[in-house]
């Protein structure tokens, strides 16, 4: 802003015209609803239990690993791949979502990005829930952010939005008013 | 004329822009709060409208409307 001052530009322009621009980074798996939603949208379906289970798997070791939620290797079949094991998902004291599965024999899904490459599961569920999350944003904003800052009085509630998908696969929510 | 305008990208990027006078910013919390329970981390960059070449331009430009008078 000094600079646009230096040469001005204040003068011409009363109240500043400035943009934020945040970008959100999904730093875990932190959404129950979200990651089930994700596994669901790569054709397997998870087992949810109160308590961490055990995952059953191809060595001993893998036994020790437990879980709340739970895909069943036998689910992989379905897919047209293979897991040697369960792969579960334990949740943290701060609520993230920990992917535990196999380190020596990786399973290899489909990639959901929608190349016909194979990926590690742990790779694909991240693709999977990111999607999954994007969705939600922006269901949430359209049916609640926007919607409590109408009632709030906080943007008018004649302000125009808009949803626009675009070819690429992008979609926007467009709130001016 | 204040916008808001929130992209979602085919690989479930999430980016909120937030443009207009200082008020609007103030909005950029309940976007935050309600996108947090995702598991979305907010990173801010803040920037003037104009660009770098617009600010570049603008001393000459004045210039060239001062020698038009």
């Amino acid at each position: 802003m000094r600079t646009l001052a230096r040469i001005g530009y204040h003068k011409r322009r009363r109240v500043p015209t400035l943009s934020t621009y945040t970008s959100y980074a999904l730093t875990g798996i932190k959404n129950r609803e979200v990651l089930l939603a994700a596994i669901a949208t790569m054709g397997l379906q998870a087992q949810v239990h109160d308590k961490a289970t055990r995952l059953s798997g191809y060595y001993r070791t893998d036994n020790r690993m437990t879980a709340q939620i739970v895909i069943p290797k036998s689910e992989f079949t379905k897919i047209g791949t293979y897991s040697y094991l369960d792969i579960g998902f334990l949740e943290g004291t701060d609520g993230t979502f920990t992917c535990q599965t196999d380190g020596h024999l990786p399973t290899m899904v489909k990639d959901p990005k929608g190349t016909e490459t194979m990926v590690r599961f742990e790779d694909a569920i991240q693709t999977a829930y990111a999607r999954v999350a994007g969705d939600k944003a922006v269901t949430t904003i359209l049916t609640k952010t926007i919607p409590r800052l109408k009632q709030l009085g906080k943007i008018p509630a004649n302000a125009t939005v808009r949803r626009q998908a675009l070819p690429n696969g992008t979609t926007k929510v467009l709130v001016s008013y | 004329m204040p916008t808001i305008t929130f992209t979602v990208d085919a690989d479930g990027n999430q980016s909120l822009e937030l443009k207009g006078p200082k008020s609007i910013h103030a909005l950029k919390a309940d976007f935050d709060k309600d996108l947090a329970d995702l598991g979305g981390d907010a990173k801010t960059v803040e920037r003037p409208d104009l660009t770098e070449k617009e600010v570049q331009k603008a001393p000459q430009q004045r210039q060239a409307q001062k020698q038009r008078r």
